[in-house]
């Protein structure tokens, strides 16, 4: 199986909404604790209380990035992990006690003691590796942190972090040499800013390439899920520092506080008591696609709209040959036809994903949509004579969002109400 | 989507090689179809470029092919890269009848993305071909229901289009196959594998003919 992150991950990872009403009415009193910092003149509470995050990679490093998050009482926080506490060893760099071991998903536990923590804060737990999760959960975050020990995280958390223009902010550690490293990345209109990927050299795309390879027997998510698990070799203090290092940054950017943090690198090394500090640069050559992505509001909902509005609201035109442009509708695919039988059985609609479509006129057997006639993004030439026909009337009655791409830039169109985080 | 338009007859009559992609000249229906569809392509530049090499090499490689070798029926490049590929002087082993005898089919229709990542990561070989007909395709290397067809256990990265196309034709042919269930790269189906080990000496290969020749050398 290719797997590529899209507006329509192939697969939906299971999510769920943390709750305890054991917490009653209990809330987290963050305004008599937290300092007005130099410079800001107020509390910083109502600030970060609107706060939206998303930690994906919840271990060592991650778990403590959601606590302090939920410490400051922030508005929601999202939790993506597949690994499971199934090992005493992780105890070593764990924020956990020994109850804790025994099987239980890393991204739950965490979520638990965050909302244990701050009964006020939203928190949702997906259980599954990053390209399982379904990017527009994002669509009002306002940071994306990303705490995991792998290159195909690091790449699937970059492509979302483009086309939904968030900025990224990235934690980790080497135990070895005592480094604690973070790295805040922020993507602009016009796809200037750098990615994190945009720092990889011929190893790194070679060690993603071997990380993302499978063969006919394996094949799918076990295989990644898998190598997604390998454990840090670090210490718990090395782990808190580059958590700790990541919310000084993510703070003094949502509260404006000093010089500029965006498109840096920060890095303490233990054994020379050294910090350095780096500039972050876009890679020309970047293979990951910098596509400046804005995000609108609709005036109707989704499927009311047309494929010609919408190409016309995100200021292209329909069959523009200097501009051609690809639609994605919420999470469906687009299938153009059928084959069985020797037959093709033209469909040109979207169709959920493995969603029989149908049956074979002359077997009988259930028709799927033909793997090289289906577009998770289509191409506009491919919708010829649709232009004009309603979303919902081509299948697209469920979709809350459109995503419009050009060659530089995008439109991502929510429902109306859908909360857009402000750029 | 690009229909196939009549080539006037230029397909060469003595046997091509591989290499000679690089030197035919497009005929004027294919140059047309594939400007066209340069005018739809979509994606970063270096992408979109890619795609115009790929593409091209395909429609010439179709052009050298002996008749009815392969017919590039239509090709689209607005994301990945996508084509409609008929191949009706092909045989192809289809599931055995109430005699266990081999069903031969001759010719296939195959869907093709040559995803955007193909240029720069090994991919698997089953994610480039889905056989569309003939229906039951006997091959141990075909996945059901889809009829996805792998063509090596990983293909290295920046394997081009025209390779993969003989690949494809040399696993059709079973010029080339895995029929070990027990070997790391595996096989999608097993029973298919186990009866091709009781029948290999009857059929395997299909023919003997490159793709780019005429005669079966058996």
């Amino acid at each position: 199986m290719y797997l590529t992150l899209s507006p329509s991950a192939a697969r939906r990872a299971k999510r769920i909404i943390v709750d305890d009403p054991a917490l009653g009415a209990a809330k987290l009193d963050v305004d008599s604790r937290i300092p007005t910092f130099v410079g800001l003149g107020e509390s910083p509470a109502g600030i970060l209380s609107e706060l939206v995050v998303a930690v994906v990679g919840v271990g060592s490093v991650g778990r403590r990035v959601a606590q302090h998050f939920a410490r400051l009482g922030i508005r929601k926080l999202i939790l993506v992990d597949p690994g499971r506490f199934d090992d005493q060893a992780n105890l070593v760099t764990q924020e956990i006690l020994r109850a804790d071991v025994g099987g239980q998903f890393k991204s739950t536990s965490a979520g638990r003691a965050c909302k244990s923590i701050s009964p006020q804060t939203e928190v949702i737990v997906c259980e599954g590796v990053f390209a399982d999760f379904d990017p527009m959960e994002l669509s009002d975050a306002h940071y994306l942190m990303l705490a995991t020990d792998n290159l195909p995280a690091e790449v699937d958390v970059s492509r979302a972090a483009i086309w939904l223009g968030l900025p990224v902010i990235q934690a980790s550690v080497h135990g070895e040499t005592m480094v604690a490293q973070v790295r805040f990345a922020v993507h602009r209109p016009g796809g200037a800013g750098p990615c994190l990927a945009c720092a990889f050299g011929p190893q790194e795309w070679q060690h993603w390439q071997r990380e993302t390879l499978f063969s006919c027997t394996g094949g799918g998510p076990e295989d990644r899920q898998q190598r997604a698990g390998s454990p840090t070799v670090s210490t718990s203090f090395l782990c808190s520092m580059a958590a700790d290092l990541a919310l000084v940054q993510c703070v003094r950017h949502a509260l404006d506080l000093g010089a500029s943090v965006e498109d840096q690198g920060l890095q303490y090394c233990g054994f020379t008591h050294d910090v350095r500090r780096w500039a972050l640069s876009r890679n020309a050559a970047c293979p990951l696609e910098h596509l400046a992505v804005r995000r609108a509001p609709l005036e109707k909902p989704v499927p009311e709209c047309t494929p010609r509005e919408l190409a016309r609201l995100a200021g292209l035109s329909l069959h523009s040959i200097s501009q051609p442009f690809s639609l994605s509708v919420g999470g469906l695919i687009y299938a153009s036809g059928s084959y069985c039988c020797g037959r093709q059985h033209p469909l040109r609609r979207f169709v959920a994903r493995d969603q029989s479509v149908g049956r074979c006129t002359v077997c009988r057997k259930p028709l799927f949509p033909a793997q090289s006639m289906s577009w998770e993004t289509v191409p506009a030439s491919t919708l010829s004579g649709q232009g004009d026909i309603m979303l919902r009337h081509l299948g697209a009655g469920s979709a809350r969002w459109a995503l419009v791409r050009g060659h530089q830039q995008g439109v991502l169109f929510l429902e109306p109400g859908q909360t857009c985080a402000p750029r | 989507m690009h229909e196939s338009l009549s080539d006037g007859g230029s397909k060469s009559r003595s046997v091509a090689r591989l290499s000679d992609v690089h030197r035919t000249a497009l005929t004027p229906s294919n140059a047309r179809r594939l400007a066209e569809a340069l005018g739809h392509a979509r994606g970063a530049a270096d992408w979109r470029a890619r795609k115009e090499v790929e593409a091209r090499e395909l429609l010439a490689l179709s052009q050298i092919a002996p008749p009815g070798r392969l017919d590039v029926a239509w090709f689209d490049l607005g994301e990945d890269f996508r084509a409609l590929l008929h191949m009706t002087d092909v045989p192809v082993p289809c599931q055995p009848g109430t005699n266990n005898a081999l069903r031969i089919h001759s010719g296939a229709t195959l869907g093709m993305i040559y995803p955007s990542a193909a240029p720069r990561q090994s991919l698997p070989g089953s994610v480039f071909f889905q056989i569309l007909s003939p229906h039951g395709v006997w091959l141990p290397q075909v996945a059901p229901p889809q009829q996805q067809l792998c063509v090596a256990a990983s293909v290295p990265a920046g394997t081009p289009v025209r390779a993969l196309v003989l690949m494809a034709y040399g696993a059709l042919t079973m010029q080339s196959i895995q029929m070990d269930a027990s070997h790391p790269a595996g096989v999608f189906q097993p029973a298919i594998a186990e009866w091709w080990q009781s029948n290999l000496e009857c059929y395997v290969p299909l023919t003997r003919t490159p793709f780019l020749g005429v005669d079966d050398a058996r």
